[in-house]
């Protein structure tokens, strides 16, 4: 699944969701948090593509989409936040689109979370991904990343 | 106007409902249920002018709670608001009689076009 995702598309869908300025730059990390990792499946249930992210992008993401007030964002720590986990779910569920049209095939969030995380962990350990590293206006920044073969 | 918004996600019920705000219906009564079997069941006590469904929900997906107003003889209007963007999708959608599609992330100006589309009618 050779996919090419650009920056700019990315940038386009956050600027929107998120009704803020939003800057977006390829990225060389690998950012996986555990927690924030979701299977991309297609109408076979099948396995595609994983998002993930640092945690920061999580917790910036997930707060922008609540227009939680931005201090707030900074006291929350090195723990993941469930509610702003929660939250960024929401975004990467959003920025699924990038993989469905890159791919012009039907792709979304896992709905059940049926992928086993070894399934996940497998994909992960042995593709590479086109990850990103983005600047929310008020919040701050993060990466993100699509896992793809 | 009564308006349900339907969706798994909380923050998207609240998103969908400042957009809602944003796009001139401040005026508007909505109601939220967070999945589709939800929203058939405030659909049968409530007199609704449009519902605004998710697709991707647990239990009682968006165009199976069409079907399922359909096939109870509700003909409230329903469009999609959804990160679901393929032709496929947007091909089920008109069949089962949705009145719109819109794909997330969606702003004021879409969601006034799509309403003010359908209040014409």
């Amino acid at each position: 699944m050779g996919l090419v995702l650009e920056s700019r598309d990315v940038q386009r869908i956050l600027r929107k969701l998120l009704n803020r300025t939003v800057k977006v730059t390829p990225s060389k990390e690998s950012p996986d948090h555990p927690v924030t990792r979701r299977a991309l499946v297609n109408d076979d249930d099948a396995l595609v593509a994983v998002i993930a992210s640092d945690l920061a992008f999580a917790h910036r993401s997930g707060a922008a989409l609540a227009l939680m007030p931005a201090p707030m964002v900074a006291t929350v720590g090195d723990e993941p936040d469930e509610d702003l986990v929660e939250n960024y779910i929401e975004v990467a569920n959003v920025l699924s689109r990038l993989v469905n049209e890159a791919s012009r095939a039907r792709v979304r969030i896992d709905p059940g979370l049926k992928v086993p995380p070894e399934q996940m962990e497998a994909l992960v350990s042995a593709c590479g991904c086109t990850a990103f590293h983005v600047d929310i206006e008020g919040y701050g920044a993060g990466d993100m990343a699509v896992y793809h073969g | 106007m009564m308006i349900l918004v339907v969706d798994d996600s909380k923050v998207m019920r609240k998103l969908v409902i400042r957009t809602i705000r944003q796009a001139g219906f401040e005026e508007a009564e909505v109601l939220e249920a967070e999945d589709g079997g939800e929203a058939l069941a405030i659909a049968r006590t409530t007199d609704l002018d449009v519902v605004l469904t998710d697709w991707n929900m647990p239990n009682m997906t968006g165009i199976e709670l069409l079907e399922a107003l359909r096939a109870e003889g509700n003909t409230v209007k329903v469009g999609f608001v959804t990160s679901e963007s393929s032709g496929t999708i947007r091909q089920q959608a008109d069949a089962a009689g949705a009145s719109f599609l819109l794909s997330k992330p969606i702003d004021a100006d879409q969601l006034a076009d799509a309403l003010s589309a359908w209040s014409r009618a």
